[in-house]
């Protein structure tokens, strides 16, 4: 957990941003910060702004203005160069897999490594196949995509998202296209990865009991803006948004309860 | 077999060699310009930065100029830059020049077309990790296009093939040109009928092949 001294990770300070060709203003002067080793949850309605957010954590959307601060680098004020060696230090996922069809499993998550080309051969190697391990994936190494499950697919992109060993995992809504019980999985593994590697964890998700039970911060995002943020975890204060008492009710012991199909409205 | 036409064979090899040369000296050229040019193209079309759009247009219209030039005319447009460059406008490697010209736009564009069906998921997730536009470029859309770009690639062939056949008619020599002298001007159908049927013979294998490798090297 965070040193109350150090400061957060990532902070959005005042951020707009707009996107597309019209330039829809998506986000409108969002503040956010992320303490090291949190693992934080961006709710919202469709169209509320989660993706532009978390694009805009590692600038594949530009902010119009307003200022986005990871690890004490202004990334805006970084050259194209120290740019890209600062997306290395932040991991994404996205809804689809993004996986390259035409690479095998090991070849996608060899990826960003042969790019950067930082490790040996014998290392990479290694580090290609502890990620695989890490995601359970290490027994489809030379699979192509197109005959893996969309869950298997999704863990093939956590693991090429943490080759390179980002302080941050950015997840934009990475279960919406799985069962449930597959997202159940997905969110398990998460978790092992922010428990076990530290990694700090964004993630975007309408999945709201397992972002209740994963997350230790909750944003919600209402109208391009952040309207509350808060512990899950404390579920007797007061919530502003009616995202944020639904959340909070699957914080309660009867909220897990009634997700878990043992209790009944 | 017609009467005279085993004597012809020799002149049908030596048409078949010229076409060839002409094949592969357009196709040789449309990769190794076009193919760079169609990356330039989707690069300063799909994402230009402020400075790169007049440079997407310029390209652009030139590209479609050209392209809008009936072979036959370009060719006769072209005689002489042919003269300047193969240092003759005619045989084989005269007619290589318009071919060449009329290639490696039509081939730029193909390529283009090809990069921009790769999905925008994946060149986001490069972005995400890190690489540059070249590497985005190199890594992850030329590898995600590849079944495209060998379709593209047998289209090229054909299409320089039957333009190396209308070269033929003014100068150029090979097929084109052994249809015309023997087939046309000497009214004799059998070898009219046979060089076509070799013809559509060749452009059955080219595109087989195309096939056949596109669905190889595509993963999907």
């Amino acid at each position: 957990m965070a040193h109350p001294a150090e400061p957060p990770l990532i902070r959005i300070e005042q951020v707009t941003t707009s996107v597309g060709a019209a330039r829809r203003e998506v986000l409108r002067a969002a503040t956010l910060h992320v303490a090291r080793g949190d693992v934080c949850g961006i709710v919202g309605a469709s169209g509320a702004g989660k993706s532009t957010l978390l694009r805009t954590i590692n600038l594949l959307d530009v902010p119009d203005s307003g200022t986005v601060v990871v690890a004490g680098r202004d990334l805006a004020r970084l050259s194209r160069r120290d740019l890209r060696v600062a997306r290395q230090d932040i991991g994404m996922v996205f809804q689809q897999p993004n996986l390259l069809m035409n690479l095998n499993v090991y070849d996608n998550v060899a990826l960003p490594l042969r790019l950067h080309g930082t490790l040996n051969p014998p290392r990479l190697r290694r580090r290609v196949l502890d990620c695989l391990d890490l995601v359970g994936m290490g027994a489809h190494a030379g699979a192509y995509p197109a005959g893996l499950s969309g869950g298997q697919q999704q863990r093939v992109a956590i693991a090429r998202a943490l080759a390179s060993q980002p302080a941050i995992l950015l997840c934009d809504a990475p279960t919406s296209a799985l069962d449930a019980a597959t997202a159940r999985a997905l969110f398990e593994l998460l978790r092992a990865v922010n428990a076990d590697a530290g990694v700090t964890i964004v993630i975007a998700s309408h999945d709201l009991p397992a972002l209740a039970a994963l997350c230790n911060r909750v944003a919600v995002l209402a109208d391009g803006t952040i309207a509350e943020t808060f512990d899950p975890a404390d579920t007797t204060a007061p919530r502003a948004t009616p995202l944020g008492r639904e959340l909070a009710f699957y914080g309660t012991e009867a909220g897990v309860l009634f997700h878990q199909g043992v209790l009944h409205a | 077999m017609p009467d005279g036409f085993v004597d012809l064979l020799p002149e049908l090899g030596n048409a078949l060699g010229q076409t060839l040369t002409m094949l592969a000296i357009g196709v040789t050229t449309a990769i190794v310009l076009g193919g760079p040019l169609g990356i330039l193209l989707f690069l300063a079309g799909a994402d230009p930065a402020p400075g790169q759009r007049p440079l997407a247009r310029l390209l652009g219209w030139t590209a479609d100029t050209v392209r809008t030039f009936p072979f036959a005319v370009l060719l006769v447009a072209l005689l002489p830059v042919t003269r300047i460059l193969a240092g003759t406008a005619i045989g084989p490697l005269a007619a290589a020049v318009p071919l060449s010209i009329a290639g490696v736009p039509w081939f730029a564009r193909r390529v283009e077309q090809a990069l921009a069906d790769v999905p925008r998921g994946v060149v986001d997730a490069g972005q995400a990790m890190g690489a540059s536009r070249l590497q985005v470029v190199l890594h992850v859309l030329l590898v995600e296009a590849r079944p495209g770009l060998v379709v593209a690639l047998a289209a090229l062939v054909v299409l320089v093939l039957s333009y190396a056949a209308v070269a033929g008619l003014v100068g150029g020599g090979g097929i084109g040109e052994f249809v015309l002298r023997y087939g046309y001007e000497r009214f004799d159908a059998d070898i009219m009928v046979f060089t076509v049927a070799l013809l559509a013979a060749l452009v059955q294998v080219i595109q087989l092949t195309g096939t056949r490798w596109a669905r190889r090297v595509d993963k999907r």
